[in-house]
């Protein structure tokens, strides 16, 4: 109770992790040279000068790629989050939701039908249901968004739903209720911002999620247009030519990696910070 | 009824509302597969609407559902769209390979999940902070980045192992030792959390007091009670093997089912995808059952059921 009760400050890791996603919107700024231009005189050129990272098999700056290239991939893995979490909430939380004893009880069936459902898409592993999506909506960037996102939405969800059942059967609901609170702002005013910390960590993981499929989905071919500049259609080039030219693939995947870690470390210290243990 | 049967029958609810799911979502949503490929194929629309009428594609969605729900309890994933060949046969000679790989990197996924959360809980301080960034990269790194690395060092630079095809134990160490370290992270972080939080209890303290071995408080009084926990995380982890296989069976280009659905959403075709996402879902279900059952078997306290 005492650290709700305390004003909260944004912990240093959610600057750090923000202040990155942020870098690599502005990142183009930083590029030396034009993603697209291919220098013929310098195809599979190793890390050096002129080019700090190296060239793919276009004579394509490996730096310049790899700056451009996190707009997109995190712009998809973003997408993907976002959807997984408007759809994944509502549902988590009505899953959550039981209707008050005592009175008629419409919708009693309501949360037993979602956790069923909940229960049915967690058998589906993400990256198979992913490529479900990918079959009925054909290959392409908003279409791997679409597919990343959809399959982070059963996690989402069943988040929402462990922390909401938790708040809903606190005393004070109970006393919500009795003071007459209609069902809507029960969840809304009562639950949902007390599970604002659950949502984030969920978020954050959805992101995590999103990214590494969402990108491995690009890497396997189904990303749509290849030439555009992002991480995953980087390792998809760097794989047809890793055994003369391995910078190609090394600089998006410690890109992937990096950004991978640092939500993982923001949502366990979200998760401590929630248990209070920090 | 008792806990087992209705564990069963739950099992049995869950795989039938995931089959429907993906069969309504296949057939409702826009995005016909055969379309798509027939007319592209420069087919005349009689010949569309004799291979819709002989898929069954021509009737009501509700007669679909129901003559599927209908092959699906014997077994009968219906046929691919372009090749007519029944969807099972294909998983059925699949199968073999993706088995391997599945045990094969669940393995080292265990071994080196334990090993590694192990250390990084009662280590020194030195190798319990290596043994952490270990399982952090393992947790971060996509497996489709650290499996082309493995193939520069392991096939290209030291030339020691092959990088492709299945068949030979040679052929399968670097496939499993890079989806294995990937599962790894998720054991060993279970195993660490578990293992920092029960060595502090009193009753380790106790055991150590006695003067027991450490080898000793560490397996009955450590581990016991953190068995159930790392058993469920092995059975999460059996799930992402599923979506780790098609993109470690792409790279190192081993046959098997991730190849097959692979295949079969470039080329969108349909039944297989679905014959693939529901023989993965009775996978998944029938490895939460036996998760359950272990668990029962490792908690004395679900055990006797109180």
């Amino acid at each position: 109770m005492k650290a709700a009760l305390r004003p909260r400050r944004l912990p240093w890791r959610t600057v750090l992790i923000l202040a990155v996603i942020a870098f690599f919107f502005i990142a183009p700024a930083f590029a030396p040279y034009d993603p697209m231009a291919t220098d013929v005189d310098a195809q599979f050129a190793p890390p050096g000068l002129p080019y700090l990272l190296g060239t793919d098999q276009f004579g394509r700056d490996v730096l310049s790629r790899m700056l451009y290239g996190g707009q997109r991939t995190l712009a998809i893995a973003l997408t993907a989050a976002a959807l997984a979490l408007i759809v994944g909430v509502p549902l988590g939380l009505l899953a959550a939701w039981q209707p008050p004893l005592g009175r008629r009880r419409p919708l009693g069936w309501l949360p037993h039908l979602l956790n069923s459902v909940i229960e049915a898409t967690f058998a589906l592993p993400g990256l198979l249901l992913a490529l479900v999506v990918i079959t009925l909506l054909g290959s392409g960037p908003v279409s791997v968004a679409i597919a990343a996102g959809i399959s982070q939405i059963a996690p989402v969800a069943r988040l929402t739903q462990i922390a909401g059942r938790g708040v809903l059967a606190s005393p004070y609901v109970e006393a919500a209720r009795a003071l007459g609170a209609r069902e809507r702002r029960v969840l809304l005013r009562h639950t949902l911002p007390n599970i604002a910390m659950h949502v984030a960590a969920a978020a954050i993981l959805a992101f995590s999620y999103s990214l590494l499929n969402s990108a491995a989905l690009t890497f396997l071919g189904l990303g749509g247009a290849l030439g555009e500049p992002d991480w995953g259609a980087m390792l998809y080039d760097g794989r047809q030519a890793f055994r003369i030219a391995p910078w190609i693939s090394i600089a998006p995947g410690v890109a992937i990696t990096l950004m991978v870690w640092f939500a993982d470390r923001l949502g366990t210290s979200l998760t401590m910070r929630r248990n209070g243990s920090a | 009824m008792n806990g087992t049967a209705r564990r069963a029958l739950a099992a049995v609810f869950t795989l039938w509302l995931a089959a429907t799911l993906v069969f309504f979502a296949l057939r409702l949503l826009p995005g016909d597969g055969l379309l798509t490929q027939l007319i592209e194929s420069g087919a005349s629309p009689a010949t569309i609407a004799e291979r819709r009428a002989a898929l069954g594609l021509d009737q009501p969605a509700f007669i679909q559902y129901t003559h599927f729900l209908g092959s699906l309890i014997t077994g009968d994933l219906g046929v691919s769209l372009l090749t007519g060949q029944p969807v099972a046969e294909l998983i059925a000679q699949q199968l073999g390979a993706t088995a391997e790989l599945a045990l094969a990197s669940l393995s080292v996924a265990v071994a080196a999940g334990l090993a590694l959360g192990t250390v990084a809980a009662l280590g020194s301080r030195v190798i319990r902070r290596l043994a952490d960034a270990l399982l952090a990269f393992a947790l971060s790194a996509p497996v489709y980045w650290t499996g082309t690395l493995a193939i520069f060092i392991f096939t290209a630079r030291l030339g020691l192992l092959p990088s492709g095809g299945a068949g030979r134990l040679s052929q399968l160490v670097l496939p499993a030792l890079v989806l294995g370290l990937q599962l790894a992270g998720g054991i060993g972080r279970v195993t660490q959390a578990s293992f920092s939080e029960t060595k502090i209890q009193p009753h380790v303290q106790t055991a150590h007091t006695k003067g027991l071995r450490s080898s000793t408080v560490l397996l009955r009084h450590i581990a016991r009670p953190a068995l159930p926990a790392i058993i469920g995380q092995i059975g999460i982890q059996a799930a992402f093997l599923l979506g780790g296989a098609v993109v470690t069976e792409s790279i190192f280009s081993r046959p098997g089912i991730g190849r097959l659905l692979l295949d079969a959403t470039l080329r969108q075709d349909y039944p297989i995808v679905q014959g693939i996402i529901i023989w993965a879902a009775a996978v998944v279900v029938i490895v939460n059952l036996l998760v359950d059952f272990a668990i029962a078997l490792a908690d004395p306290r679900v055990r006797e059921g109180t």
